[in-house]
């Protein structure tokens, strides 16, 4: 054959293996059920996104994957890439206008949102498929950034299957939707011995590796550090968990279950502030009566103190303020969880020092001037300081004082307008009362702020404290007590410390639906929720390194370090692969008696040069051999025959018929040595 | 120089493989692929994928985000566990490649293929790929049944031909890694040269490059039986009223009394055509003749087969045409 008809052929060649390459395989790899999945699948995996993004970026997003699903839909190919460029604008249009700048947290997240169905618009080949798919990985962690509540995780859960099932389906066209959504929870499923292993072991790590943008800590609340009339009923409206205490023994009564919060001193005749003294040590004062030890998870509320009942002695976190707060350096920005013990009954305060009961004195001269009066009075009127609280509890219960959410707006005069002319007012009204009051009389006294009560969770036993229970008392310093916890709102409404706000509070005043006491079936659902909630919050979202350190500890590991932790980590991995591989492993068939001596007689024929051919059956295999070693033939063929009868029959041979045979076997095998 | 570096680096290529393989020379089948020899190596996507849990891995951390942890882990595990999956989707494969057709040089040469499990375990889109990595089937094995499926292999030269060192490969489940085996199967096929050429047929009215007889023009054809259906028989001569009754396709036979006498000789082709242009007009003029039902006597250097008119007389011929000379 000559050169020119060579070259000839081989292009006849190549067009054929085209045609037949072609003729294999399907005319797209994206079809139409696989770019309707990914549709769906992106719109499973950006679901949590809707619910913290402006609804106008959401809306932007589910136009975009609804254009591509009708797309796809009608067989229809994706848009041109140049029309992507101008909705990237103006995608990037939205998030500016939606958070005033592209970079950040926030933003960075909504731009992630929106590259998933612009991605998907340009879907064409499989390797655009692999790109989406990676970027609902992205995605799936971008949502935990907003939020790790056990629903978003049953959420990121969702969005794993189908973006593994996506995959599978990418790789075999054949497999439907319900086949692919199998196939990915087997393969998940074996991946998740390895997920708890490497949760509990991986080790932890306080605090971020690089800086953090500054909008990071945005929406959390709780109270400031310092006190306005009117912050604290801010708050009431509000049925969000402040924090949970475990207690270690009994729950302490109602009237006990005051949470100190910041201690606020200095008065300018509007704003209550904490004043700045050296921290009291860990040990200063040692517990004495009655004791309380418990475990307290308090959610982020982006302030530096802790709270801990009346009055902490110790704890394992944070450090004591000189008025007994508990702060920490950093402000409180993820859940933390902290061990703390409180004596009720403690003397405090006894060896204050003085410039301190001189700051829990002053006040400005020229405001509240009728207050003022009313205290010099109680001071001429009464002998000593334990008495002139006693009168000025009894006036500020003379005055018709009424307890609300809404109370009259108040002048510069706050304190006469709350006591002489509007009478309403809500906790801090009456705490700031009664410390000017106490002070225009002479007695050092200053507002402490916090939460008061807690509801018992049935379910699981803690103490669950809101947003809704934030309270403000008073102290006032008595020469023989000390700081001793004056609360005036309990002694205008005792109420309010019996039944908790919601008992307190004229039906008229708005309160969430959480905290309401007249819906019983409603309760109990929040009961379990929130149990589900604690348990949630305490074993997957606060397993952080001190967490990670306890259950070592637990375990028998006194001082695990970074590399046992490796090492540990190594070995489960490794169970884990062998486990994996045991399964996986192509397995033998387990040979019983009857196969054992079965396969042993044909191995022998076969070194006899006989052997069995695979489509042969025992006794045509008898027959054949015998016409080679006639001399045989019955041995052959009772062989033959009592294999075909148990292996294919349904009665299974007893013992000593397979002892029988076995000896036949070996008589046979010694005949054929001799 | 460039070329011989190509060729050095091609024969080190070919030898590294022969070398993977492990296997010299065609094998018997049907062929079990064993446990070491399928091979796996990380997709280009499975490396994106590395990278994307290497990230979402540091967000983690850096953001303290316990489920963050929880997912990476969870899809790192998976993609491992995924590993095993797609080399078990490919061990204890059973493979038998078997020619089926005729094939001339220069079409494609088609094998069935079987594809079974040596035990229980159904395989997905294994695909198999020639040497120069083209594509050249996909398929499945639903459950343990064996599926037979077809594949076509460019016949390039006439003589003995081997599907030659076959990838058998799948990227299933997740298409992050790839895991491939190379097989070799003993499945031969006769490949006969290339039907080509101008020159007329030799049948009556002979010319003077070819010589027949005829000895009944154009009388009816007189049916002499029926026989089996080859692949190669023409569909106007099977016998549709018997099919069409008890689902057999038989073919109807004529008698030879009818037919012309076609001498195809070596000798008389022109002294201009090579060895291989000769087989291919040879092969030409047998095609023809079949067509016509002619009675063919073909005389080459060293054999005169005929003259007869059977199908099994026309394989023959072909043979000889295809294993003529030093063909493999």
């Amino acid at each position: 054959m000559n050169d020119g008809m060579r070259a000839n052929h081989n292009e006849d060649m190549k067009q054929s293996r085209a045609e037949s390459a072609r003729a294999t395989l399907p005319p797209s790899p994206i079809s139409r059920a696989l770019a309707l999945q990914l549709c769906a699948q992106a719109c499973i995996t950006l679901w949590p996104y809707a619910m913290f993004q402006p609804w106008y970026l959401s809306a932007l997003c589910g136009l975009l994957i609804a254009w591509r699903a009708v797309l796809a839909w009608q067989d229809r190919a994706a848009p041109p890439g140049w029309l992507l460029i101008p909705l990237a604008f103006v995608g990037l249009a939205t998030i500016v206008l939606a958070y005033g700048n592209p970079v950040g947290r926030l933003p960075g997240l909504a731009l992630l949102s929106l590259l998933l169905p612009l991605k998907l618009l340009e879907t064409r080949s499989t390797r655009d498929v692999r790109a989406a798919l990676l970027l609902n990985f992205f995605l799936i962690v971008g949502m935990f950034l907003h939020e790790q509540s056990a629903l978003i995780g049953v959420g990121a859960a969702l969005a794993t299957i189908g973006s593994i099932a996506a995959a599978a389906r990418l790789q075999r066209g054949a497999l439907d939707m319900k086949g692919s959504m199998s196939q990915s929870l087997r393969l998940l499923a074996q991946g998740v011995p390895l997920m708890l292993a490497l949760f509990i072991l991986f080790p932890r790590v306080d605090g971020p590796l690089w800086g953090m943008p500054i909008d990071a800590y945005s929406g959390q609340t709780g109270l400031s550090d310092h006190m306005t009339i009117g912050s604290i009923s801010n708050l009431v409206p509000s049925g969000e968990i402040a924090f949970r205490a475990a207690f270690n023994g009994p729950v302490p009564p109602q009237r006990d279950r005051y949470w100190r919060g910041p201690v606020l001193t200095r008065f300018d005749g509007s704003d209550w502030r904490q004043i700045t003294a050296f921290p009291r040590p860990q040990d200063f004062y040692q517990s004495a009566g009655r004791s309380w030890q418990y475990t307290m998870t308090m959610e982020p509320h982006n302030q530096r103190w802790l709270l801990a009942l009346d009055f902490p002695t110790a704890s394992d976190n944070g450090r004591f303020t000189a008025d007994l707060a508990l702060t920490t350096i950093q402000p409180v920005r993820k859940r933390i969880r902290y061990n703390v013990q409180s004596s009720p009954d403690l003397l405090v305060g006894m060896d204050e020092e003085r410039w301190k009961l001189q700051a829990s004195l002053e006040l400005p001269s020229r405001s509240n001037p009728r207050t003022l009066e009313q205290g010099r009075q109680i001071a001429a009127s009464t002998p000593d300081d334990a008495a002139r609280v006693k009168a000025a509890i009894a006036f500020m219960q003379k005055s018709r004082l009424q307890y609300t959410l809404s109370p009259a707006p108040l002048g510069p005069n706050s304190v006469d307008d709350f006591l002489f002319k509007t009478h309403s007012g809500f906790c801090e009204h009456f705490a700031a009362a009664f410390v000017v009051l106490m002070r225009a009389a002479g007695v050092p006294a200053r507002v402490v702020t916090g939460y008061q009560g807690g509801e018992l969770n049935p379910v699981d036993g803690t103490l669950v404290i809101r947003q809704s229970d934030a309270h403000a008392w008073a102290e006032v310093w008595l020469p023989q007590r000390g700081w001793t916890r004056v609360d005036p709102t309990a002694e205008s409404f005792p109420s309010r410390i019996a039944d908790g706000v919601a008992g307190s509070l004229p039906a008229s005043d708005a309160l969430p639906l959480a905290i309401r006491n007249n819906m019983a079936w409603l309760r109990a659902m929040r009961y379990r929720w929130e149990a589900l909630g604690n348990a949630w919050n305490q074993w997957v979202l606060g397993y952080n390194a001190q967490r990670q350190m306890e259950l070592m500890q637990r375990l028998g590991i006194s001082n695990p370090d970074w590399k046992l932790l490796a090492s540990l980590m190594a070995s489960s991995a490794g169970l884990w692969l062998l486990w994996l591989v045991w399964r996986h492993f192509p397995k033998r068939r387990k040979l019983d008696a009857l196969d054992r001596n079965w396969q042993r007689f044909c191995r022998r024929m076969a070194r006899l040069g006989l052997p069995r051919e695979p489509w042969e059956t025992p006794s045509d295999y008898a027959v054949r051999i015998s016409r080679a070693k006639p001399q045989h033939k019955d041995s052959f063929a009772s062989i033959a025959e009592f294999y075909a009868t148990y292996r294919f029959g349904k009665a299974s041979p007893a013992a000593q018929d397979i002892a029988h045979q076995t000896a036949q076997l070996n008589e046979l095998f010694n005949r054929l040595r001799s | 120089m460039q070329t011989t570096h190509q060729s050095l680096r091609q024969r080190l290529r070919l030898r590294f493989r022969r070398w993977m393989q492990r296997v010299a020379g065609p094998e018997a089948q049907p062929i079990v692929l064993p446990q070491r020899r399928v091979y796996v190596l990380p997709t280009r996507a499975g490396l994106g994928v590395v990278l994307v849990l290497v990230v979402m891995l540091l967000s983690a951390i850096n953001y303290n985000l316990s489920l963050g942890y929880a997912f990476t882990f969870l899809i790192a595990g998976t993609g491992v566990a995924h590993i095993l999956a797609t080399w078990r989707n490919l061990v204890g494969l059973s493979l038998s490649f078997q020619a089926e057709g005729e094939c001339f040089a220069g079409d494609a040469a088609a094998f069935r293929v079987t594809l079974g499990s040596a035990n229980k375990h159904a395989r997905h889109a294994i695909q198999i790929r020639a040497e120069d990595a083209s594509l050249l089937l996909t398929a499945d094995t639903a459950d343990s049944n064996s599926r037979y499926a077809h594949l076509e292999i460019p016949a390039l030269r006439r003589g003995r031909m081997q599907p030659g060192r076959l990838t058998i490969e799948t990227v299933f489940p997740l298409g992050w890694v790839r895991a491939w085996s190379y097989v070799e199967p003993d499945a031969p096929v006769l490949v006969y040269p290339q039907p080509a050429g101008e020159l007329p047929a030799p049948h009556a009215g002979s010319t003077n490059t070819g010589s027949a007889q005829r000895v009944h023009a154009f009388a009816d054809e007189e049916f002499a039986g029926l026989r089996d259906y080859r692949s190669s028989d023409s569909p106007s001569r099977i016998a549709w009223r018997r099919a069409a009754r008890d689902g057999a396709l038989l073919v109807k036979q004529f008698d030879a009394q009818d037919s012309e006498d076609w001498l195809l000789s070596w000798n008389h082709l022109p002294a201009a055509l090579d060895t291989e242009a000769r087989l291919s007009q040879l092969a030409q003029w047998l095609l023809l003749a079949r067509t016509a039902n002619a009675r063919v006597t073909l005389e080459i250097p060293g054999a005169r087969l005929g003259p007869d008119h059977s199908d099994a007389h026309y394989y023959t011929c072909l043979e000889h045409l295809a294993l003529f000379g030093d063909a493999p």
